[in-house]
């Protein structure tokens, strides 16, 4: 029989409802899980156990009076530790906002709580999200080997078990990147589908928060409690909010789907995740989808004005912190707030009017072939050992693994478009593989159909890292 | 002083790049300097690649709303 904290949390829900588990049961079990993996893996930076019991045993008696509030209902979760949970401590993962706790919940924090979320903990983050310091947590499917990130801790506890599932944030791939490295589902939602207020800002126009979960139900499920308008952010979109859930099992026939080579499969795409991305391309052909090549020379755009954004963008939202407290930044984060104070303000209305006419070649594709949806690799290659990530490949000397990994990754923040990794496989050596889903702006019911079409098919979302358990 | 402006393709050095960071109030450490250096090359060097890019008049991507949060738009 299946442990309480392996199952999903579609499972974990059905069986709350039918009373065969309480929701206090899964915290245990999900504390439990903890205890064994923590010690190894550091996926939380901040445990809740005391208020997620009482959340727990808040959700029980509801349940036990008639009232199951969503599919969430006392279901344990992770918080990426730069999402404000009111009372807990919010420090980023940076040794400057030590002990910093905030007197209220971000906006997603509330839904979920309002969804009957339980929240366990806040999982740890690369430094303000930048991605670049040293790691806060450990890949549970090969030790010493890069997890991902910035979302690291979100995506190494759903992948270990220790949470059911996850909040992360994607600013250039935080989502996507630690979803892939870790056999994750992974959804970054349309720029302003999900609320970020209360979320610790890396770049306000490229900033979305969304779920990480092992299956397409469990992300369906978790974006329906956070996605709507929020008033409080100025970057929200007031658009309607469908049943992600509805049209799941619908299929992909007739459904079309782009496939651009040139930049997307490049030559530093690895062969092991090329044989695995062409492999789920035609399965999906196979299960009716119409697939089409397209040509898109302005990819090779997006990484430049990405950058550009997020690090003016950063370094104006750290300009205060990083005077009075830079020296508790790691040098890394530091020297990205450092650079973004001194790109010129030419260069960043430059890279914002590129965007605009980025979005609208990317509106013009879709329409010129009746896109659907796009398809590539979430990552160019597997995780590598962490020390090599800033070395030049052996397979492709001109990039480094780090170069590699942002290849893929910030072409979805600069046009806003919906975009969802799913695993689809593992390299030679078991590591986790995933490919990227890209869909029209709002229409994240799309992907997740396609998404579930093809996890109908495999088994790869089943699957457990074999993490080393402690004593 | 000379009123010769920098050829545009002049990459910067730690020198410029620790006078620009004075001009501005930033502290940099000594040890950022050189990794600094080398990634403002590194963004201008992106930034000529984009110029590649036909701009024509297009605005940037800004959105900003002049409304009054909390005030009814038909009150008198």
């Amino acid at each position: 029989m299946t442990a309480l904290h392996e199952l999903t949390i579609k499972e974990a829900g059905d069986r709350l409802r039918a009373g065969e588990v309480s929701s206090v049961d899964l915290l245990e079990a999900t504390l439990r899980r903890i205890e064994e993996t923590e010690p190894v893996l550091h996926a939380y930076a901040h445990l809740l156990a005391e208020p997620a019991h009482r959340a727990a045993e808040q959700a029980d008696r509801e349940m036990a009076q008639g009232r199951i509030r969503s599919p969430l209902h006392g279901i344990p979760l992770g918080i990426k530790d730069i999402i404000y949970v009111k009372g807990a401590p919010n420090e980023s993962g940076s040794r400057a906002l030590a002990g910093f706790v905030p007197d209220f919940d971000a906006t997603v924090v509330e839904r979920i709580r309002s969804a009957g979320g339980v929240i366990v903990g806040k999982t740890a983050t690369h430094e303000f999200a930048y991605g670049v310091n040293k790691l806060p947590a450990v890949n549970p499917w090969k030790l010493g080997y890069m997890p991902g990130g910035s979302s690291i801790g979100s995506g190494v506890a759903v992948s270990a078990r220790s949470a059911f599932g996850a909040l992360g944030t994607d600013t250039g791939g935080s989502i996507r990147f630690p979803s892939a490295m870790n056999g994750l589902v992974g959804l970054k939602p349309t720029y302003g589908r999900v609320g970020r207020h209360g979320v610790v800002s890396l770049a306000w126009s490229l900033d979305h928060v969304g779920p990480m979960t092992r299956t397409v139900e469990d992300c369906a499920i978790m974006l329906q409690a956070i996605a709507g308008h929020d008033p409080r952010d100025p970057g929200s979109v007031d658009h309607p909010v469908p049943d992600y859930r509805a049209g799941l099992e619908s299929g992909v026939e007739g459904l079309v789907i782009g496939v651009e080579r040139d930049y997307c499969f490049y030559d530093g795409v690895s062969t092991d995740v090329r044989e695995a991305v062409d492999a789920a391309i035609g399965e999906l052909e196979r299960l009716g989808a119409r697939i089409v090549e397209v040509r898109f020379p302005q990819f090779k755009y997006m990484t430049a004005v990405g950058m550009t954004i997020m690090l003016s963008e950063g370094s104006a939202y750290h300009r205060g912190l990083v005077r009075q407290r830079g020296a508790d930044f790691d040098r890394y984060t530091r020297l990205q707030v450092e650079l973004g104070e001194l790109i010129p303000s030419t260069h960043y209305v430059m890279a914002q009017r590129a965007r605009r006419v980025l979005r609208d070649a990317m509106a013009g594709l879709f329409r010129e072939h009746r896109l659907d949806a796009m398809l590539w690799p979430s990552t160019p290659l597997p995780s590598v050992p962490y020390p090599s990530v800033n070395d030049p490949r052996p397979d492709y000397p001109s990039e480094t693994p780090s170069q590699s990994y942002d290849h893929n990754s910030f072409d979805v923040n600069v046009t806003g478009q919906p975009a969802m990794s799913l695993p689809c496989g593992f390299s030679r050596d078991g590591l986790p593989i995933g490919f990227q889903l890209v869909g029209r702006p709002f229409e994240e019911a799309a992907l997740l159909r396609i998404a579930r079409a093809y996890e109908r098919e495999h088994d790869w979302f089943t699957r457990q890292p074999p993490v080393p358990v402690s004593a | 002083m000379t009123d010769t402006p920098l050829d545009p393709e002049d990459d910067p050095t730690p020198e410029t790049v620790q006078a620009l960071a004075r001009v501005i109030g930033l502290p940099v450490p000594p040890e950022d300097l050189d990794d600094l250096t080398d990634d403002l090359r590194e963004h201008f060097a992106s930034i000529r690649a984009l110029e590649d890019l036909d701009l024509g008049d297009v605005s940037p991507g800004f959105r900003f709303d002049p409304r009054w949060e909390g005030i009814d738009d038909g009150a008198t």
